[in-house]
């Protein structure tokens, strides 16, 4: 199609303000999708962003739209709203013209907004705002499009006022698009340059690889050169996803599509490589996507030692399709064999890991989640630990540095107390604090990621009765007076619970925690005290006592059946257990850390 | 191989407070109408069923001794007629010391049963329980049935009960062992959810002994009883030689059971299944319905076949309650020796050429042995190794 009637856009938004449900009613009113076979948040393939509403895959789709009697190829690139996946979304903003800002009407611009909007700016992408949920009696366009303009400094007044719930203002979105987003502007007979903006594997073909196309054009049988690898390749088939994936002739200048070329590992296709032809390379490849950083690192088991094969099987699989999670091998006294995984944060690492159990039926056990230290000893040599266990002994340790993040958080002037309070117990430092309206605040804090990454963001909301958000940058490393924290039992040390803590808080936090592992381990056979140690010093100590006495005075019949059916759920749910000892450990345990309640 | 009826009468005078048993108040015509049926059923039972011996029957409730003999009659004789049941049949009824009365039990020893367990529960503290006898009554059954002739008799009792110390104990003990019956039971007081007594419980109105305390009256019942004479044959079970329970002990070995009535749980093979809990469910659903072949009828509540694994937990759920413990051989190699090695290092199992069983400090225990024993399974995936 001529490239003066495409338009690439994606849709960004902070969470909750109705992008997905936007995209949806985009795919009714182009007749992507008949009304029978919509189901909601359509372009979350994975059950699992269905299920926790949200998106972690970028997806693109391409859609026909008439204007003005002129038909016009669109195609959406949806992004995950999440502020760990801001990778996936700049990776998708790259192949775009412009973004749909959309903004809820009742709740105005939010953390995620801001982040969003800049890197969408970044790209020179440009920008058009949308108010949504004008359906809802609390919705203020007018003082929000002012807050659009004041904050983010883009023109707002004439932004769709829309409901995309109710399926309202939709066309005057696309309206919006048209006219607004630039159509691509690349060199249709030029030498072939098309951008990786995302890649999975597929057990049947191979690595998929999802491309925007710059200059040129490609097609089946075509040799094409990945031009980070080098590795050349024969196309098999290019196509569209419409939104089921349809195969085209070939894909042209401007188009978005995705390129099978029987590449086997997606380690071949990374996302930001460009692709040219092998005979007529391209002399300006795109300059590529710097690389996302894991920020968040935990152990990952198998809970039965037998199922590490797979487990290692299922992490390849997995690391396919998601370039930005790591999994080396590690071992571990407690729990044997697995791996420490980094992942982009907490929610990644959750998503992960049910991904883990659900796609690949596997038991697991996860380690308390951690950042990664620069210890510098004494003897000078500097080590990056990312895991409790392997810090040196204290009196090796000169010091030990921790990541910092920038965090903005965005709240109505009421609850800043509240927020103060709450980066403070968190070892916060305020950096500033600007109003960008008469009652809404952004306070910026320096905190290290440490303190953030479990619990900072539940208690943030729920200390602010939900109107905060917030958004994070790293802020490099420093110095902090940090301890590890052993957990024994039965006076044996258990390397998968250490924790590393500030020193001040080393007694509270160890209490904490064990006394949280009491209510997950049950009563055996022997007492078990469980211990929180630093160095040689027990700082805490609780005791789980055994049973003197658990015996059922009635089984007859029926009693047998009953039991018997309890026995068979134990039995299933034991596979979580972790024998470390002579100790029977459950999954849980393994995470009271994060159900500690840091504050009290 | 012959297998036991077990007939479920759910009905009671009156609910006592500790009870978590499927059981009503009695009403006379749904009584009537249930047991009526109970007979019918085992008329039409399916060929399958009918071929087998049975070996024992037993009466249990519920309160068989509240609805008319001549109703447990119409069964047994439905079971004579219809049923192989063995000349040497162990046939048992439970009753209320209230309801024995000299015609009572005359007309159900000429029914057939010939083994009766009294519940008495306590001497000295039946009131609190909801019991509706006093002491006095208790030794009275005793001897009314003693003079009808029976001389296969179980008398209940619970200990644990509320401010019970070993003294208290000891006067249950003597008031029992003075009425020398041939068989004991002797149940730690359970405080079931939802039973009034757990909320009394639960508000502070009354103690129950603590762990400690609760040992303590355990190992004196097991010394009392073993030094008059009883033997102990399952945790909450004692009997002079010869006396013990054999339709129990046949369930627990793991024999086949059917069980007719309300409520009742069958194990036949590999089924399992319950029979509809309410009365008049029971009645509008099974009346008139053909059971048309082996396994479960068209009526039953739940239904299921129990899986390999499954079978193995009832064997060690049931093994473990015998003092003589089971036969691992039952098990074919599917238990994890390192646990029982860990166990039996804990002093909590015995093992001999051809048992496993609990020892004396495992008893108290022996749920929590039991969990370690089940996680010690291995399940059929991992059994093609």
């Amino acid at each position: 199609m001529d490239q003066r009637f495409i338009r690439n856009f994606s849709i960004i938004a902070h969470i909750d303000h109705g992008k997905s449900t936007l995209a949806d009613r985009i795919l009714e009113l182009t007749g992507a999708l008949q009304q029978r076979e919509m189901r909601a948040q359509y372009l979350d393939r994975m059950d699992i962003e269905r299920e926790r509403g949200i998106t972690i895959k970028a997806q693109s789709v391409r859609l026909h739209h008439t204007y003005e009697g002129q038909e016009y190829q669109l195609n959406l690139i949806d992004t995950p709203g999440h502020v760990d996946f801001h990778y996936e979304v700049s990776k998708s903003l790259g192949a775009c013209e412009g973004a749909i800002l959309v903004v809820d009407a009742t709740q105005g611009v939010e953390a995620q907004t801001l982040a969003n909007v800049y890197m969408a700016l970044d790209q020179n992408l440009e920008i058009v705002p949308v108010l949504n949920k004008i359906d809802l009696p609390s919705s203020n366009p007018e003082d929000v499009a002012d807050e659009i303009e004041d904050i983010i400094g883009i023109e707002a007044q004439d932004a769709p006022r829309i409901s995309a719930k109710e399926g309202v203002g939709i066309a005057d979105v696309l309206e919006q698009v048209i006219l607004k987003v630039p159509p691509p502007s690349g060199e249709p007979d030029g030498p072939l340059r098309a951008l990786v903006f995302d890649s999975w594997y597929d057990t049947y073909v191979g690595t998929i690889a999802l491309v925007r196309v710059g200059d040129g054009s490609v097609g089946r049988g075509d040799r094409i050169r990945f031009v980070s690898t080098g590795r050349a390749f024969d196309v098999d088939k290019v196509g569209v996803f419409a939104p089921e994936p349809v195969e085209v002739a070939r894909l042209h200048a401007g188009e978005v599509g995705f390129v099978v070329a029987g590449v086997k590992t997606v380690h071949d296709v990374r996302v930001g490589d460009t692709i040219t032809g092998a005979d007529r390379p391209t002399e300006n490849p795109y300059p590529g996507f710097r690389e996302a950083k894991p920020m968040v690192f935990s152990g990952l088991y198998p809970t039965e030692n037998a199922d590490y094969d797979a487990l290692k099987d299922a992490l390849e699989k997995l690391r396919l399709n998601d370039s930005s999670f790591t999994a080396e091998p590690e071992t571990s006294l407690a729990l044997g064999y697995g791996f420490r995984c980094g992942y982009l944060g907490l929610l990644h690492m959750e998503v992960i890991q049910e991904r883990l159990e659900r796609e690949y039926d596997l038991d697991l056990i996860t380690t308390a989640p951690t950042v990664t230290y620069k210890v510098i000893q004494k003897d000078g040599a500097e080590l990056m630990i990312d895991n409790p266990a392997k810090m040196p002994s204290a009196n090796d340790i000169q010091e030990i540095h921790e990541p910092f993040i920038k965090v903005d958080i965005h709240v109505p002037e009421e609850y800043i107390g509240a927020v103060m309070k709450l980066a403070l117990d968190r070892r916060g430092e305020q950096v500033a604090m600007n109003y960008h309206s008469h009652s809404r605040v952004i306070i910026t804090y320096r905190l290290p990621l440490a303190e953030v990454i479990f619990d900072f963001y539940d208690k943030l909301k729920s200390n602010t009765k939900g109107y905060a958000s917030m958004d994070y940058e790293s802020d490099g490393m420093a110095a902090s007076d940090l301890v590890k924290v052993d957990i024994l039992l039965n006076g044996d040390p258990v390397d998968a619970l250490s924790i590393v803590v500030h020193r001040q808080r080393a007694y509270t936090r160890g209490l904490a925690l064990i006394q949280k592992m009491k209510e997950y381990i049950d009563r055996q056979q022997y007492d078990v005290a469980i211990q929180a140690a630093v160095g040689t010093r027990v700082v805490a100590r609780v005791n789980v006592k055994a049973f003197r006495k658990n015996v059922t005075a009635k089984c007859y019949g029926g009693d047998i059946s009953r039991k018997r059916k309890l026995l068979e759920k134990q039995k299933k749910g034991k596979k979580r257990m972790k024998m470390v000892g002579a100790v029977e450990i459950p999954q849980e345990a393994f995470l009271a850390v994060l159900k500690v309640d840091t504050d009290e | 191989m012959g297998f036991s009826l077990y007939v479920h009468v759910p009905f009671c005078e009156r609910i006592c407070t500790y009870c978590d048993f499927p059981r009503v108040l009695h009403d006379p015509r749904t009584a009537d109408a249930t047991l009526s049926l109970i007979a019918r059923v085992v008329r039409a039972l399916p060929d399958g069923m009918r071929e087998r011996p049975v070996a024992t029957v037993f009466f249990g409730g519920g309160t068989p001794s509240c609805v008319p003999a001549a109703a447990i009659a119409a069964i047994l004789d439905a079971v004579r007629q219809s049923l192989r049941l063995s000349p040497d049949a162990e046939i048992s009824l439970e009753a209320n010391p209230e309801d024995v009365t000299l015609d009572w039990i005359r007309a159900i020893r000429d029914a057939g049963v010939n083994r009766i367990s009294c519940g008495v529960q306590s001497f000295t503290c039946a009131g609190p329980l909801g019991r509706r006898h006093t002491p006095q009554r208790a030794v009275e059954a005793v001897a009314t049935l003693r003079a009808a002739g029976v001389d296969n008799l179980n008398l209940d009792l619970m200990f644990a009960l509320p401010g019970q110390g070993p003294a208290e104990l000891d006067r249950d003990l003597d008031a029992l062992l003075a009425l020398s019956p041939e068989h004991v039971s002797c149940y730690g007081l359970t405080l079931a959810p939802g039973t009034p007594l757990a909320r009394d419980h639960a508000a502070g109105r009354f103690a129950t002994p603590d762990d400690d305390a609760w040992n303590a009256l355990y190992a004196r019942l097991q010394d009392r009883l073993a030094a008059a004479g009883y033997g102990h044959y399952e945790i909450s079970n004692w009997a002079r030689p010869g006396y013990e329970c054999r339709h129990n002990l046949r369930i627990w070995e793991g024999a086949d059971y059917l069980g007719l009535g309300p409520a009742a749980v069958t194990r036949w093979k590999r089924w399992r299944w319950t029979e509809p809990v309410d009365p008049e469910e029971y009645v509008r659903r099974a009346s008139g319905c053909a059971w048309p072949g082996e396994g479960p009828p068209p009526w039953a509540g739940q239904a299921e076949v129990v899986t390999a694994t499954g079978a193995d937990i009832e064997t060690l759920l049931t093994g473990t309650r015998l003092l003589r413990g089971f036969d691992p051989a039952r098990l074919a190699g599917r238990l994890e020796e390192a646990c029982i090695c860990d166990l039996r290092a804990k002093g909590l199992l015995w093992q001999t050429d051809g048992r496993i069983g609990l020892t004396r400090a495992g008893l108290p225990v022996a749920d929590s042995v039991l969990d370690c024993l089940v996680a010690a399974l291995r399940g059929p995936e991992e059994r093609l190794e």
